[in-house]
This record gives structure tokens, sequence and C-alpha cells, in this order.
């Protein structure tokens, strides 16, 4: 009982308490000038969680191993840059061989899923978590990116209903709805505003 | 984008976050405006990542000293490595010549450094009555401008003033043309 408990916190945490989008502004570029459709949304959390989560498996054992030379801080980036380079193209040709592909993802699509997975990966190896716990992380931060992506979609086409000053069209108007859904999920968690 | 919202929270970060983003951008762009054509699409993101995520590296390592500055900096130094402007330019749009490729990117790279000076000095003064880490008497202490919400409220609001200054100026310049045309009218 107390795993499950101990795993839920872990995936409640990483999805809503630390966001990545609303706490860390991950993904804050993608969202504003790339995403089209909610499909596209949940194609890009799939990835991220898929990508991140078989990439920190072996990056959280290597952590293990070596996370006490100094070297490793430097290492620890690039290894986790190529390793989500082989998974994804590995993920890449074994949807290509399952005919799952209908057209292949816009290069700075792909670059988007890459900076995703990698925020992820460090994250979860930076809290030097044990092992089940890293790879739930990584899930988590994965749904808890997506779902954010989709409520400022959402809030997007909305505001473009909406009759706003010019200067403040797109990029302002989403940037300011944004901060105020930061605030309120920074509330909500329980924090208090310094004095 | 999240470069300067997040870790702009002093002065020196701001500073330090433009030198990590440039170091990523400048020598990928390029590459890949020398040998971006015999790389093939499927291996160019790994490829320019790995190069630009190297270049980090290299910077950080130069700026080892500073430990406080690149801790708090944390997981946003390997992610310029990703950044949009590396992106635009070595994979989505890369230039055909390598002068272009250095004069866009030192252009992208300086327009940042701008933005993140500009914020994270207004940052560090409001929210922390410090500017480059000396205790300064702000005339108002805002300190919930060092949270992440603000980043993203003062980023909308900064680019809606731009936008709006920027119309003023093309209204003006359009102006002035329709006067210089009529007036070149009349005279003929």
């Amino acid at each position: 009982m107390n795993l499950i408990v101990s795993m839920l916190a872990v995936l409640v945490s990483s999805a809503v308490i630390e966001n990545l989008l609303f706490a860390r502004a991950i993904g804050a570029d993608h969202i504003l000038r790339q995403t089209r459709s909610y499909r596209f949304i949940i194609e890009f959390g799939l990835g991220a969680a898929v990508i991140s989560g078989v990439t920190v498996m072996p990056l959280w054992w290597l952590s293990q191993t070596f996370g006490r030379e100094s070297w490793w801080n430097y290492a620890r980036s690039m290894a986790a840059v190529l390793l989500i380079a082989v998974v994804s193209l590995l993920l890449t040709i074994a949807m290509a061989a399952a005919g799952r592909i209908q057209r292949p993802m816009r290069l700075v699509d792909q670059g988007a899923v890459y900076s995703a997975s990698l925020a992820i990966v460090l994250l979860s190896l930076t809290a030097k978590m044990a092992f089940l716990p890293s790879v739930l992380y990584c899930f988590g931060a994965s749904a808890g990116l997506a779902a954010a992506m989709i409520l400022v979609h959402a809030g997007r086409e909305r505001l473009e209903l909406c009759v706003l000053p010019r200067s403040f069209e797109g990029l302002p108007i989403t940037m300011i709805y944004i901060g105020i859904l930061s605030l309120a999920i920074y509330g909500l968690i329980g924090h208090q505003l310094p004095t | 984008m999240p470069f300067v919202i997040v870790p702009t929270l002093s002065l020196r970060a701001g500073l330090l976050m433009s030198a990590f983003l440039a170091a990523a951008t400048i020598p990928s762009a390029v590459l890949a405006s020398l040998v971006g054509r015999k790389i093939p699409p499927l291996f160019s993101l790994p490829f320019y990542g790995a190069v630009s995520t190297g270049c980090v590296l290299l910077l950080r390592l130069c700026v080892s000293g500073q430990a406080l500055l690149l801790e708090d900096l944390g997981v946003y130094v390997p992610l310029a490595a990703f950044n949009g402007m590396m992106l635009e330019l070595a994979l989505v749009h890369p230039r055909r010549r390598a002068s272009d490729a250095l004069h866009d990117a030192v252009m992208m790279c300086f327009g940042f450094l701008l933005v993140a000076a500009f914020l994270s000095a207004l940052r560090e003064f409001l929210g922390s009555g410090s500017l480059w880490g000396v205790p300064l008497t702000a005339p108002i202490r805002i300190r919930g401008l060092v949270l992440p919400f603000s980043g993203f409220i003062l980023i909308g609001f900064l680019s809606a003033l731009f936008r709006r200054v920027d119309s003023i100026i093309i209204g003006r310049m359009l102006r002035a043309s329709r006067r210089t045309a009529k007036q070149g009218g009349d005279a003929v």
C-alpha cells in the first residue's frame, strides 16, 4: 500500500506540482508557435513519455555507477542527448516498420520532443530517486506537460474569438494567460506569495 | 522562450544564459550552412544536438568557477543546446552561406541578450533589491517577480509594448512616405 501511495505521489508531483510548462516554462515556445491540434499534443506527450521513460533507465544505472565522479556532471548531459537520439531513431524505425507513420514529424517538432525529453530525463536524474519512481516521474511529467499544453491550446482558441487590443493579440495575451494559470496552480499547491 | 522566463532572476544569470545560448546557436548555424546538405534529415537533429551540447558543455567547463550561478541555471544549461534559435538556423531554415549564418545567429543571440538583460535586471532590482549582486534601495519591492509566473506576465506585457511601439513607428513612416509622395505629385 505504501508503495502505491508513494508512486502516486511521484506521479502527481511530476504532473501537477512540478508541471514542466507552468513551473519551468518548458514547451512554452512550442505551444506558442507550432501547436496545431489536440491530436498533435497527445502525440507529442506520448513521444516524450516513451523516449524519456526508456532513456532514463540506462541513465539511472549510469548515474548510480558514476554519480560521484566529477566528470559525470558533464558526461550526463551528453549521454542523455545521445541516448535520446538513439531511442528516438529506434522508435521512428519501429513505427515506420509497423506502418504507423502517415507522414514524418517536422524537424522543429522533433526538436521540441527532444528538448522536452531531455528536460524530463535530467530533472528525473537530478531528483536522485529510486529506479521505479524515476521512470514514473518521466511518465507523469510527460502527461502533465501534455495536459498543460491542451489547457493552453484550448485557451488560445477561445482568446482568438475575443476582441482584444491589437498589441495584445497572439503571443502577448497567451503569455499573460499562461502566467495567470501558473499563478493559480502556484496558489493551488499551497504556496503563498512572498511578502 | 523558457530561457528568458525562468532562469533570468539576476543580471548575471541572464547574461550567462545568453552566453550559453550563443555557444549552442552560433557553431551549429555555421556548421549547418557548411555541411547541412550532406547530412540526411533523419540524423540532422542528433548531429546538431550533439554539436551544440558539446559547445555548451565546453563553455560550462570554462565558467565552472561560477558554481552557484550554474546551480541556479540548473537544467536550463544543457537544455540551451536545443533552443529555438538553434533549431531555426540549423534545421528549419539553414542559411546557404556561412557569413549569412554567422550574421543571423549573432544578431538573434544579441536580440536575446538585450531582452534577457533588461528582464533580469528588472527582476533582480525590484524582486531582490540588488543589481549585479550589489544591494540597492529599490523604490518598491515586488518579491513575486522572482517567481516563474511573473516571467510569463512580464514577457507578455513587454511583447505587447514592443508591438505597440513598432506599429507607431511603422505608422509614422507610412504617413511620412505618403506625404512625400503627395508633395512629389503636386510638384509634377
